[in-house]
């Protein structure tokens, strides 16, 4: 297992400040095919594997009222067969092929489908990906759609509906964003729009959204790459060319007036909780960066300082975390504390709200600066060991910022950021009157 | 952000321009494609008759497991290393002997609090300071208790590994232990106790082992409010003397680091340390808990959580590899018989799965999934109706064929990292198998029949099985209570009426 060019450390001139700094870099080829499907090739030949990645660039960022769920639950359909594969065998032909990864997900800006397979079975991966991409509508049934509406409301209630503070989630996007917004109902949706979802839905969806020309696909490993091209332009080069097809605006979403109060009664939640959160800058737009780093100065176990404060030292809260939850449309602020039994709410939501006026009108402090810079660059070096990490990282970078090795870009923005413009980002967005506040108490019917 | 995005777009193609038209570049068809569709007509695909066949695969490129050094330090330490250069990253588990089977009787959940609190911070620094110390250098230092094993653990980038091992080194010689820190691991566990018998899955998770293995078997034992509170934090104390010692520790390490690395960094910092832990303690033979069907009430529940269990095979035992075979089948991924049944062809869960687990000595057999409340007792059926089949006909040899080729052709993504070669050795090490086993794998596995795989089945998939649902009594029991006597119990193991 030597080094080959797949993950080299190379110096980085373009940081001044940080000019020592050595960043992973991500070797890649970008084309496009005349029919405007992406191809991005990494090649990495250190271990027979080859992964393969496409994402269709539509999420449930893309939903419209009363269409909640449908992405995720179309995700589903694009495994249950195509015509020349047959029906439900997706998962059974990659096991015998020695794959090791199979699966697909879906978030507000995108929907992907990936495997990790023996470099030697490239072809049948590429075989699959191109059958559901072009023939899936031929094998569309009532039963087999019957079947996954059910599967994805089983879903549902496995990892929100049979959980402690599965409720609160739903609460927090409806406090967040109004009626007729994509993420109000977050992307696993609302069970009656998912049982009033219908195989037409299906057709529709698949029509607009999965076209060559809306999609990119990420071949990573071991590979020849004139044999990869050759083989992708065999299984996808004679798809049609469209349009690609146009995101609906969505008007961003604010808040005046706050907070804005709500109360859920959980009956699986033993312990009360408080959720705070604002809307945000959205991915790599100016001060999302800025807010990762300052929710790790709010929120990391041992350093953060709500977590000094609120757990440590004054034993008030179970648990507090803190964090930036990056989407295309925009993104949201979060602070979350889970409260010991016998805490005084009051006390805790005043210590939290004047911690979160602290940092919108003083700067962290250097050596917080510092910290939360070398958790995100330390982050990027283990977690781009694997090889589906890579590419799902390759991917991510294309569809934001059009770039697949964006490593360096990315991380620029945690270096330069500096703690004044922190708080001015702070002050900008995380004002009282823009935020929310959705309390869970434990109790309540199911 | 939409503004921006379509910006970079453009921004995109144009400076992505040569490169856009390479070699791999669309051929032209006569279909539909000169023009540009309108989105949301349906486009023609091409007929073309290559598709309908699963390409031939290429040349399978062999793949060994990529090898391990081993050595012994000076203090007796057994150091198993596998080097790997591409990421400037060490990854590091001294292991101990002990863990909860040790726990004395009424004060379970001990080794978990003592060893937790290990890497809570040093003589020398606090919790505080000692995590701010960790996140300057971007590194972690964390310790658990397992039920016969227990480790202090570091992960850290090349360049800061001497400053990193200095806090080891403190970790493992010179704890904390303070009082005020116990005092708060306490709390802190009471109340998530509280969470963890309020959901199902906290549930199932507490009550299952004390089922299967019985009440007093070190997998089988519960903690509870009172165990907790009558730990005291000279007991911790106490303990870390008793196991944390040199004498048979195993030091796992992975990443960018060499043998002399690990004797002159590690060995230095360690190099006075001395000392022998107790023996370990004997798990005896699990003892089931007399009764077949358990059932724990979450009222409200839209779901229940389902196992069906029974004692297995070993780990170590001579048909290991037909057992698997037989698992895969059954119950073990997406295409298992279960899953295709229970999600696929019935709709009553997002998955379902069954299939072998092992302890050290012993093995369980478990198979289950979180099922649509109002369909449990079905699933229970189909469950056991699988379970039945598998003992008493044949699996197709296209199911075994399928398991055989993914069980061998998958080997390298088991083996694609330096943290994955290591842990491959590592669970060797723990069940006693020679360091070379992988080696006679792969014509193991080509040589099972589909009568070795009944007669795994007819061996070790029993007849005599235990059930327990935690789930809404007022959906699921009545129905339940059709398939025999139904034994009622809290979130702690204990029987209710």
């Amino acid at each position: 297992m030597k080094l080959a060019h797949a993950l080299a450390f190379v110096a980085l001139a373009a940081s001044p400040a940080f000019a020592a700094q050595s960043d992973p870099t991500l070797p890649n080829e970008k084309y496009v095919l005349e029919n405007g499907l992406e191809v991005i090739l990494h090649q990495d030949r250190r271990v027979p594997l080859v992964a393969v990645s496409v994402w269709y660039h539509v999420g449930s960022g893309d939903e419209t009222p009363g269409k909640s769920g449908f992405a995720h639950l179309f995700e589903h359909m694009m495994f249950q067969g195509s015509v020349h594969t047959g029906e439900d065998v997706h998962f059974e032909l990659l096991r015998k092929a020695g794959a090791s990864t199979v699966n697909g997900s879906t978030n507000p800006d995108r929907t992907n489908y990936f495997e990790v397979v023996p470099s030697h079975q490239l072809e049948t991966a590429l075989w699959l990906e191109s059958d559901r991409m072009g023939y899936m509508l031929p094998l569309l049934n009532d039963k087999s759609f019957a079947n996954q509406r059910d599967v994805v409301r089983n879903e549902r209630r496995q990892n929100y509906d049979n959980v402690p503070y599965g409720k609160e989630r739903f609460s927090v996007n409806e406090a967040l964003y109004p009626e007729g917004h994509p993420y109000r109902y977050l992307t696993i949706g609302r069970h009656e729009d998912l049982q009033n979802a219908a195989t037409s839905d299906v057709r529709a969806f698949f029509s607009t959204w999965y076209v060559p020309a809306n999609a990119t696909i990420v071949i990573g490993g071991d590979f020849d790459t004139e044999e990869a091209k050759k083989l992708v332009r065999k299984w996808f080069g004679s798809f049609p060319k469209t349009a690609k097809p146009a995101h609906r605006d969505v008007p961003t979403p604010a808040l005046t007036g706050g907070p804005k109060k709500t109360t859920v009664e959980d009956p699986f939640a033993k312990l009360r909780r408080l959720h705070w959160a604002w809307h945000s800058p959205a991915s790599f737009e100016a001060g999302d960066a800025e807010l990762d780093l300052l929710a790790s100065t709010l929120g990391n176990a041992g350093t953060g300082r709500l977590y000094k404060i609120l757990v440590h030292e004054k034993q008030l809260a179970q648990s507090v975390s803190a964090y930036q939850a990056s989407s295309g449309i925009s993104s949201s602020f979060h602070v979350v504390v889970d409260l010991k039994s016998d805490a005084d709410q009051a006390e805790v939501e005043r210590i939290l709200d004047e911690e979160i006026a602290k940092v919108t009108k003083e700067p962290i402090t250097d050596r917080e600066l510092k910290r939360a810079v070398t958790q995100y660059e330390s982050g990027y070096v283990w977690g781009l060991e694997a090889l589906l990490s890579r590419v799902e990282t390759l991917q991510l970078y294309n569809h934001h910022l059009a770039k697949p090795d964006a490593v360096t870009t990315d991380l620029d923005r945690y270096r330069q950021a500096t703690a004044a413009g922190i708080r001015d980002v702070a002050a900008a967005w995380l004002g009282k009157e823009k935020r929310i506040e959705v309390t869970t108490i434990p109790g309540g019917g199911k | 952000m939409k503004k921006l995005l379509s910006l970079l777009l453009v921004a995109a193609a144009a400076a992505c321009a040569p490169a856009a038209k390479p070699s791999g570049a669309a051929k032209p068809v006569a279909t539909a494609t000169a023009k540009v569709a309108a989105a949301a007509t349906p486009v023609p695909f091409p007929e073309e008759p290559f598709r309908k066949q699963q390409p031939a695969p290429g040349a399978i490129k062999s793949f060994a497991q990529p090898p391990l050094t081993r050595f012994t330090l000076a203090n007796g330490i057994q150091v198993f290393l596998v080097e790997s250069h591409e990421l400037p990253t060490v990854s590091m588990q001294l292991v101990f002997d002990g863990g909860s089977a040790a726990d004395p009787k009424g004060k379970e959940g001990l080794a978990t609090m003592c060893m937790g609190l290990v890497s809570d911070g040093t003589e020398k620094l606090d919790k505080i300071a000692f995590s701010e110390a960790l996140a300057d250098l971007a590194s972690s230092i964390g310790s658990y208790a397992g039920v016969d094993e227990q480790a202090v653990t570091l992960a850290s980038l090349t360049k800061n590994l001497d400053p990193t091992l200095d806090l080891f080194a403190d970790t493992v010689l010179r704890p904390g232990m303070r009082a005020d820190e116990f005092d708060r691991t306490v709390k802190r566990r009471l109340e998530s106790l509280k969470q963890i018998k309020a959901s199902p899955a906290g549930i199932a998770g507490r009550v299952g082992g004390a089922i299967a293995y019985g009440d007093a078997h070190a997998y089988g034992r519960i903690w509870t409010e009172e165990s907790t509170k009558a730990i005291k934090v000279s007991e911790c104390k106490e303990y870390l003397k008793s196991w944390l010692q040199p004498a048979n520790a195993r030091l796992y390490v992975v990443g960018d680091v060499t043998k002399k690395d690990i004797e002159e960094k590690f060995g230095k910092r360690f190099a006075s340390w001395k000392g022998k832990p107790k023996r370990p303690p004997q798990i005896g033979a699990p003892k089931p808990r007399s009764g077949k069907i358990f059932f724990v009430d979450v009222p409200g529940a839209p779901q229940s959580v389902v196992r069906v269990m029974h004692l297995g095979p070993k780990r170590q035992a001579e048909d290991f590899v037909e057992n698997s075979l037989l698992a895969s089948i059954l119950g073990g991924g997406f295409a298992s018989r279960i899953n295709m049944n229970i999600r696929e062809a019935k709709g009553w869960a997002y998955g379902a799965y069954g299939g072998f687990s092992y302890g050290r000595d012993f093995g369980l057999f478990s198979a289950g999934g979180s099922i649509r409340a109002d369909a449990t007792v079905d699933a229970i059926k189909e469950i056991l109706g699988e379970i039945k089949k598998i003992k008493t006909e044949e699996v197709t040899v296209g199911e075994l064929q399928r398991e055989q080729d993914g069980a061998i052709l998958s080997l390298p993504a088991q083996w694609a990292t330096g943290g994955q070669v290591l842990q491959s050795y590592k669970s060797l090490v723990y069940y006693g198998l020679p360091l070379d086993w992988w080696s006679g794998y792969v014509p193991k596995v080509k040589a099972v029949t589909v009568g070795d795989v009944k007669a795994a089945a007819e061996a070790h998939l029993e007849d005599d099985y235990q059930i327990l649902v935690v789930g809404d009594a007022a959906t699921v029991l009545p129905k339940l209570s059709e398939l025999g006597p139904v034994t009622r119990l809290d979130a702690d193991a204990k029987q209710v009426k």
